[in-house]
């Protein structure tokens, strides 16, 4: 799908790490306060953080991967998040989670802010925000603590709005020794974010949107199953089409005329996600595959999937490796255009936003302290697209959760 | 076998008793729950379930690095001490669930497990006494 390819965006602009601090304290002021009106509360505090950093190699100047460039960058994998959670009585709690990522600049925002009811032991409704379920990892999506990599394969983790505000109904059961989770959700959200081949960004509107995901495990086995749907509205998409065609030299007629047909304004999208986990005693398999895919318009349809296989050589050391790929269909407009020349060029703008490639990583994890993780990595990317060139990414980070 | 067992429990005096002791998951005398099996155990100190045969069960982790816990780990959950964190890692950030409370060594275990017929917990076998009930030793 054209609208993405998001890579996670580096900003220049620096503040002073004051302001975080502060921001921070006021986001908590709201969970503060609902926690308080519950007097009698427990409140557990947990936190989870990665600091990392790294750079790339690249045929061609000025190559960024994953908001790294050339020069060695210390942000795109940095996170930091601070939990709290109070239990109201036994079926009610409320939870906030505030994160400040590097590629924010380190500004503090919630990711998680919920309130939580236990119908009955295996029913809970969540009303608030929380991080959409699309994918395997998506529950625990930052904290890196969590998982092998440094983070997910970013050519299959792809949808930048990963978080949504609305209800969630979780329904766990177990068959015997298997377990069964049902997660159905409604809601929506407004965000902005960073297109990075149209380099400008996006406001992004979804309405109505909705999923479900299965999830099936036992024991070392996973197996999850989702689908999504949303009414998407991305307000500047054709503009920011109309000011590269501008830019290339285009008559700002021609470039109205060929932008016309490209409004996404309540475009219908879906996703479709499946994948399994095999956890089982020294190695690890997952694998995962997705498509998102609009009912019409100038986005691309994409398909997404990935595999990774990791081996234990201690308790402290796993060795692991992954292979990821998207390969995006450009979306098809000739029939939205009377002129075969506007509707060669509007393929031609739409063709860049396809994603077309492939990556291949190697790394090591190493649990060093308890809690405290070292991770090492390198992906080598090949980006088919016309005047794209392969890059590799050296990168390191330490995940640690408290 | 007997020779593999006799060399085993003697390196086990000769090195440190709590490496290769059998570790005893113990339930209170008043419990309901008489046998269980690693899987049934490992479900309720991961969260998954929260009864063993229809019995209510309330898990007591003992404190993390301590011997006992670290046969526990290896011998019921089949985890090494960093895949039991990540494990608990992605449900507290999802509030998905919280790990068993600590509690520190054998004795408190034996106390707080001999006083709650809901709990369940575990403990050197050689520690085991009349005021607790042993599901399943390993």
């Amino acid at each position: 799908m054209s609208f993405v390819t998001s890579e996670r965006r580096t900003l220049v602009m620096k503040r002073p790490s004051t302001i975080s601090k502060h921001a921070k304290a006021a986001l908590w002021l709201p969970m503060a306060l609902a926690v308080s009106a519950a007097a009698q509360a427990e409140i557990h505090f947990n936190g989870f953080a990665s600091v990392g950093g790294g750079w790339i190699d690249s045929d061609k100047k000025d190559s960024t991967y994953l908001g790294y460039g050339e020069e060695p960058t210390f942000d795109p994998d940095t996170v930091f998040a601070l939990q709290a959670s109070a239990d109201i009585d036994e079926k009610m709690s409320v939870t906030g989670q505030v994160v400040a990522r590097g590629t924010d600049n380190y500004q503090a925002e919630f990711s998680w802010a919920y309130f939580s009811y236990k119908v009955q032991d295996d029913l809970t409704v969540r009303l608030g925000r929380f991080r959409t379920p699309f994918y395997l990892y998506s529950d625990y999506l930052e904290v890196g603590y969590a998982y092998h990599w440094i983070r997910p394969p970013v050519e299959a983790y792809s949808i930048p709005f990963d978080s949504v505000s609305g209800v969630d109904v979780v329904y766990q059961t177990a068959f015997g020794y298997w377990d069964n989770t049902l997660q159905f959700y409604y809601g929506g959200l407004n965000d902005e974010y960073y297109q990075n081949e149209l380099k400008t960004d996006l406001n992004v509107e979804t309405r109505h949107q909705t999923g479900l995901a299965w999830t099936l495990s036992r024991d070392w086995f996973t197996f999850r199953m989702a689908y999504h749907r949303a009414n998407i509205t991305i307000d500047q998409f054709d503009d920011a089409i109309n000011k590269q065609l501008v830019a290339a030299g285009l008559t700002s007629a021609v470039a109205g005329a060929v932008t016309a047909p490209m409004a996404i304004d309540e475009t219908l999208f879906e996703f479709y996600q499946v994948g399994f986990r095999i956890d089982w005693e020294s190695y690890l398999l997952a694998a995962e595959s997705t498509r998102f895919e609009p009912q019409d318009g100038p986005a691309s349809r994409w398909d997404r999937w990935y595999v990774t296989a990791g081996y234990r050589i201690s308790d402290e050391v796993m060795v692991h490796t992954t292979y990821a790929k998207a390969e995006d269909n450009a979306a098809n407009m000739a029939s939205r255009y009377s002129s075969p020349t506007l509707a060669a060029i509007a393929a031609s703008a739409l063709s860049n936003l396809a994603d077309d490639k492939e990556s291949m990583g190697l790394g090591v994890r190493y649990d060093f302290r308890p809690g405290a993780a070292l991770k090492v990595e390198w992906t080598h990317v090949d980006d088919h697209r016309a005047g794209a060139a392969d890059a590799d990414l050296y990168a390191f980070v330490v995940d640690v959760v408290f | 076998m007997l020779n593999l067992r006799t060399t085993a429990i003697v390196a086990g005096l000769l090195l440190s008793s709590s490496v290769l002791a059998d570790i005893a998951i113990i339930v209170s005398p008043a419990s309901g729950v008489s046998t269980a099996n690693t899987e049934d155990v490992a479900r309720v100190f991961l969260g998954k379930s929260k009864e063993i045969a229809g019995a209510a069960t309330l898990p007591l982790d003992q404190a993390e690095g301590s011997p006992a816990r670290e046969q526990f780990n290896e011998k019921i959950l089949h985890k090494s001490q960093a895949q039991v964190k990540a494990y608990w890692s992605k449900l507290i950030f999802t509030g998905k669930g919280t790990p068993p409370k600590d509690v520190a060594g054998d004795d408190a275990v034996k106390a707080q497990v001999a006083a709650d017929p809901k709990a369940i917990g575990y403990i050197d076998a050689a520690a085991v006494d009349a005021s607790v009930k042993v599901i399943l030793k390993m």
